[in-house]
């Protein structure tokens, strides 16, 4: 690319690594990478443009205005009693963090040395290793802590009294010892109407025999939203997660699980329920480079109005990946004749001790499903309703006791959303 | 109870239905029996309401009332249940939860107090006793991952739950075995009640040795061509449908 076509978010990157002491290993590294061509593989789905087109402003002061400050407040204090830790536009709120379980040291930019930020061949998530100004590093204090969840809340909070639209690396890094046990519940939220861009990393490291379950619950703004996750397994660990996503706008989640160990398990669980306006893609890739390795990956998405999704998955078995058994699935269902979606499902194998599984089915609630509750006295309406939470019920229904008052959040805020998305329906078909 | 008068039926343009004629009161139990094609199900679907069948000429009657100007729902808490031949499954809805939903809506239309999850949970044990299924029936998904046998007899829990005034029967008979067949027969004999009355249809004079109709209807070409008691089954059973060929009445 030549400096002529130098998109503007770049620039804008320059400049903010310009005014930093110091190159880091991640600006040199995002240098060399670049951003994605328009036909990379893994980006074909998302609309790209909209972020390197926008002149977001690096941020990594997060001034907050006195009303933002009030939102802020206002949306933990219905949280009481939680083990919690608190990001507000990057930022590691101490003041708003309760932890009690969990050691936490703050995770400077010029201090964190990733060995595998070589590797990394996601430009925003470089972009945020070295932006981030004051990201968080996690360690459960004991070795099992799974039976009270830490609630990680990172709060775009888009009330920032500068003019020009910022964008904001929250990172997140944990690390789980030898047989660990832990529960995290990693919320995403934005409050107010700005069009900043958050572009977060969420990085655990499963250390030998360690348990994780992570729940993730996305709630995005009017502005575009990055998630990279990036997960190391060791051996024997697993990890059970659960993502929940309501109504986001603009929005991609890239998931990478590095099978480091041998008999290490993933298993990723996931609900989309997307409105008129959102656009959203999961990338989820599985790399099993050690020996029987088990993931399973089941997604579900119930789109409304003109929505989008994009639903890639790579599993990538190496030659170490003997025994691999994995499975990939996605469903979707759609209530509006204007809305997409785009299923990739894809394994990359290069040996032939496995097994392997992928499969993917987009539809509408069929009628003779809908004919067979109105004949019990449900009304075509309750019927929808009744059929689209039970899709997604599915999904829920594999979460753990552990986090069973998630469970119910995610069921009740579903629930409003697909009266919504119900609502929106009946409206196009009048 | 229900008086049938005339109607002709399609389905995708097809007449299926061509003048069909049916009082049924309280109390009793009639069979429809017929060859393949000769629109014993269509009968079905057009009583509960089935949005693809189109009823274009007739009328049916229901407590007096013009049942084909109700929407499905409205049927079903008129009273009209529709036992299906091919149940369909509902994934990630619970059974208990479904039927609690299914039962409170009928208890409200009545103008009754909607029951709790505990007063409910004794009801559907109760109910359950009825076609000998287990208690943790109540969590699996509605029909999900059940085999034949068993959502025939999650219908008939149904129709027990909701307590219908007509259940019509739509070949519940089929797919089920010798045992089965009996708890199912069992079931629906220990739910008559003098003000509900029975619709069944069905191929075979089997289940009518367990469920003894008060009259036996054959349905040929979209017509009943004969009608008689329970005597009329096993005759049909000896000779076949063809003896309708040579023997109209």
């Amino acid at each position: 690319m030549t400096n002529a076509e130098t998109p503007v978010f770049e620039k804008a990157i320059d400049v903010f690594a310009r005014s930093q002491a110091g190159t880091t290993e991640a600006y040199r590294r995002f240098k060399e990478l670049g951003f994605p061509k328009k036909n990379a593989e893994e980006w074909r789905d998302f609309d790209l443009d909209r972020i390197l087109r926008s002149p977001f402003e690096i941020d990594s002061c997060g001034a907050l205005s006195a009303s933002g400050e009030k939102e802020i407040d206002a949306y933990l204090c219905g949280q009481s009693g939680q083990n919690r830790i608190v990001l507000v536009n990057g930022l590691w709120q101490r003041a708003r963090s309760i932890l009690s379980d969990f050691e936490a040291k703050t995770l400077s930019s010029k201090n964190t040395v990733d060995p595998r930020l070589a590797d990394e061949k996601n430009p925003f998530s470089l972009v945020n290793a070295f932006s981030a100004k004051d990201g968080v590093w996690l360690k459960p204090k004991t070795t099992c802590s799974a039976e009270r969840p830490l609630y990680v809340y990172s709060i775009t909070s888009t009330h920032s009294p500068g003019s020009r639209a910022a964008a904001f690396s929250p990172r997140i890094e944990v690390h789980l010892p030898e047989g660990s046990r832990s529960t995290i519940v990693f919320v995403e939220t934005v409050l107010g109407q700005g069009s900043d861009l958050t572009n977060t990393v969420f990085a655990a490291h499963l250390e030998k025999g360690s348990n994780l379950i992570f729940a993730h619950e996305i709630h995005s703004g009017t502005g575009p939203r990055l998630t990279q996750l990036r997960f190391r397994l060791s051996e024997t660990s697993r990890l059970d997660s659960f993502l929940f996503q309501a109504s986001p706008s603009f929005s991609r989640t890239e998931a990478s699980t590095d099978f480091e160990g041998p008999h290490a398990s993933a298993f990723f669980n996931g609900v989309g329920l997307l409105e008129k306006g959102s656009e959203t893609v999961q990338r989820w890739t599985m790399n099993h480079f050690n020996s029987n390795g088990q993931s399973n990956q089941y997604y579900k998405t119930v789109l409304g109005g003109d929505a989008k999704a994009a639903f890639g998955t790579l599993v990538n078995v190496n030659s170490n990946g003997v025994k691999t058994d994995s499975k990939q699935l996605n469903k979707n269902l759609i209530l509006s004749d204007l809305a997409r979606v785009i299923s990739r499902p894809q394994l990359e194998i290069s040996i032939d001790e496995v097994s392997c599984f992928h499969g993917s089915a987009t539809g509408q609630p069929s009628d003779e499903e809908i004919f067979y509750l109105r004949s019990r006295g449900f009304s075509e309406r309750a019927a929808r309703s009744l059929l689209i939470e039970g899709f997604i019920q599915e999904v829920f229904e594999r979460m753990p006791v552990s986090v069973s008052e998630i469970r119910l959040r995610w069921a009740s805020q579903a629930r409003s959303t697909l009266e919504r998305l119900l609502d929106s329906a009946q409206r196009s078909a009048a | 109870m229900l008086s049938i008068k005339n109607v002709h039926a399609t389905v995708e343009g097809k007449e299926i239905l061509k003048g069909l004629d049916l009082e049924i009161r309280p109390g009793q139990v009639h069979a429809i029996m017929g060859p393949n094609g000769s629109g014993k199900s269509t009968l079905a679907k057009i009583l509960a309401g089935d949005p693809d069948y189109e009823v274009t000429q007739g009328s049916v009657l229901f407590e007096g009332k013009d049942l084909l100007a109700l929407e499905p729902e409205d049927r079903a808490l008129a009273g009209v249940f529709l036992a299906f031949q091919y149940p369909v499954e509902i994934p990630g809805v619970n059974n208990a939860s479904f039927l609690r939903m299914a039962y409170n809506a009928r208890r409200k239309h009545l103008g009754l107090p909607e029951a709790d999850p505990l007063e409910f949970d004794e009801l559907l044990s109760e109910k359950l006793a009825v076609v000998e299924m287990k208690e943790d029936f109540k969590k699996r998904a509605v029909n999900f991952g059940f085999s034949g046998g068993e959502k025939k007899r999650n219908e008939i829990v149904q129709m027990a739950v909701l307590e219908p005034k007509l259940a019509i029967l739509d070949e519940t008979d089929s797919g089920l075995d010798i045992d089965a067949l009996r708890i199912v027969a069992d079931g629906v004999n220990r739910l008559k009640r003098p003000d509900s009355a029975y619709l069944i249809i069905t191929h075979y004079q089997r289940l009518l040795n367990h469920i003894i109709p008060d009259f036996v209807h054959v349905l040929s070409d979209g017509r009943i061509v004969r009608s008689g008691g329970k005597e009329l089954a096993l005759e049909l059973e000896k000779r076949g449908y063809e003896m309708l060929a040579g023997d109209p009445s």
